[in-house]
């Protein structure tokens, strides 16, 4: 089943990037979404249906931390599974982010990386 | 039948077939295999950039990394590989110490061939590369196994 | 205090090779003996950050070396518009300084890194005029240059650049 992704990062070419390496993963892909900050994304989800976030930390308007604060708190977004893709080196934050279930991949990334993310997210074996 | 590849070289094969490459240092060593196909390639890559010698490149492409990639993945395709399918698989590019740092051949030859799969939007399956280790890489491409040792 | 700096000056240059390498794909090599760049021929990025400690980064790349900057980033072979140029050299700085912060305070402390933006050159004298860089680091590109600048806004009471030590 292909899924619908949002990609939340105040970078276009840094969505550009995040966009491509999804597509050299060989997953079933389908809609994708780009949002410039975490207002943008929450807006984004409301109006759309969409399986997995992809979202930085730094941003203006609103950070990926508050935007993930509100998804969890909403019991239509709540499930749905996190990847924070950021620099972040702060240790407190990090821990933050994995007690409310998100992934965490460092910027610079490897479109390797995001792969091998992908697939332990959605629990597919190495061959699949 | 066994394939030999030399430094500066590369060969493709079919079900069947192993090819070997010894004493793979700084070098790149990258294969390319469809595993439905069974055809697959081997390219001992010595150098980063042709630019650094364009006439060498010319008549060799396999010496260098930026040439020598597409030059494997073309001949895998003209044997009947699919893009689609395509597994690649990288070994070698070490670092050894004491080396001139300034050169640093390995580290480069690794990240020109990053560019080059990035811009082709091809994965690494895998990587065994770095450290201070010469490899042995043999190639099965009955079975698309790779062996690497040091 | 020349230690830290020393420290952070390696810093920079350690995160910004590591950076550009697996971001942009390029290679640089340290050109300490040289010169700050003509920033006349170059673009300039710059990017605020608060936490710990404050201040800026900049980052000034040869205009020269900006449509590959961002044909790389983006793995593509198309030519590049300016603002797609611009955007990559955001980005890039952005990413240098998420990653040197905590390099340089450790991983305890929390910083926000503000929205970089691309320095009108007006700007950049002004900046370069008015106060001493914390630490820079000069790279040679394959076709061009690159400096990075640290400013340290004025330090409070127990606000340094020493490595945080690690707790007992």
């Amino acid at each position: 089943m292909a899924i619908n992704i949002l990609i939340v990062d105040d970078s276009a070419v840094m969505r550009a990037m995040i966009l491509k390496s999804l597509r050299m993963t060989g997953l079933d892909i389908g809609e994708t979404y780009q949002a410039g900050n975490g207002q943008e994304g929450l807006e984004a989800l409301n109006d759309n249906w969409v399986d997995m976030v992809i979202v930085d930390i730094n941003m203006p308007v609103m950070n990926g931390e508050e935007m993930i604060g509100q998804m969890r708190e909403n019991p239509a977004t709540a499930d749905i599974p996190i990847v924070v893709i950021s620099t972040e080196g702060s240790e407190a934050r990090l821990e933050r982010l994995r007690e409310k279930g998100a992934a965490f991949i460092h910027k610079p990334f490897t479109p390797e990386t995001i792969r091998d993310t992908m697939r332990t997210m959605l629990h597919l074996e190495e061959n699949d | 039948m066994k394939h030999i590849v030399l430094v500066g070289n590369m060969k493709v094969g079919k079900e069947g077939d192993t090819i070997v490459t010894y004493a793979l240092g700084t070098s790149l060593g990258l294969i390319a295999y469809d595993p439905v196909a069974k055809v697959g390639g081997l390219l001992h890559a010595m150098l980063p950039l042709s630019k650094s010698d364009p006439k060498k490149a010319e008549a060799n492409p396999c010496i260098f990394v930026d040439t020598g990639v597409p030059r494997l993945l073309e001949e895998v395709y003209n044997l009947g590989g699919e893009k689609s399918r395509l597994v690649v698989k990288a070994t070698g590019c070490s670092r050894p110490e004491g080396d001139n740092e300034m050169f640093k051949i390995g580290e480069k030859n690794y990240a020109v061939l990053k560019k080059i799969l990035w811009k082709n939007n091809i994965l690494l399956e895998t990587e065994d590369v770095g450290g201070a280790a010469n490899r042995t890489v043999q190639f099965n491409v009955s079975t698309g196994e790779l062996s690497v040792t040091s | 205090m020349t230690d830290q700096i020393a420290e952070a000056k390696e810093t920079i240059y350690q995160v910004a090779e590591d950076v550009l390498e697996k971001l942009a794909f390029l290679f640089s090599f340290r050109e300490e003996e040289r010169g700050p760049m003509d920033y006349g021929s170059a673009v300039v990025a710059s990017v605020s950050f608060t936490g710990q400690f404050k201040g800026r980064l900049l980052m000034a790349v040869s205009s020269e070396m900006l449509p590959e900057l961002a044909a790389n980033m983006l793995g593509i072979e198309e030519e590049t518009s300016p603002e797609e140029q611009r955007d990559a050299l955001k980005e890039l700085i952005n990413v240098i300084c998420g990653n040197l912060l905590p390099e340089i305070a450790g991983r305890k402390q929390l910083f926000n890194v503000n929205t970089p933006r691309i320095l009108p050159s007006g700007e950049i004298e002004a900046i370069i005029s008015d106060k001493n860089p914390a630490a820079t680091a000069k790279l040679a590109l394959e076709e061009g240059q690159c400096d990075l600048i640290l400013y340290l806004d004025d330090a409070g009471p127990g606000v340094s650049l020493e490595p945080e030590t690690p707790e007992p």
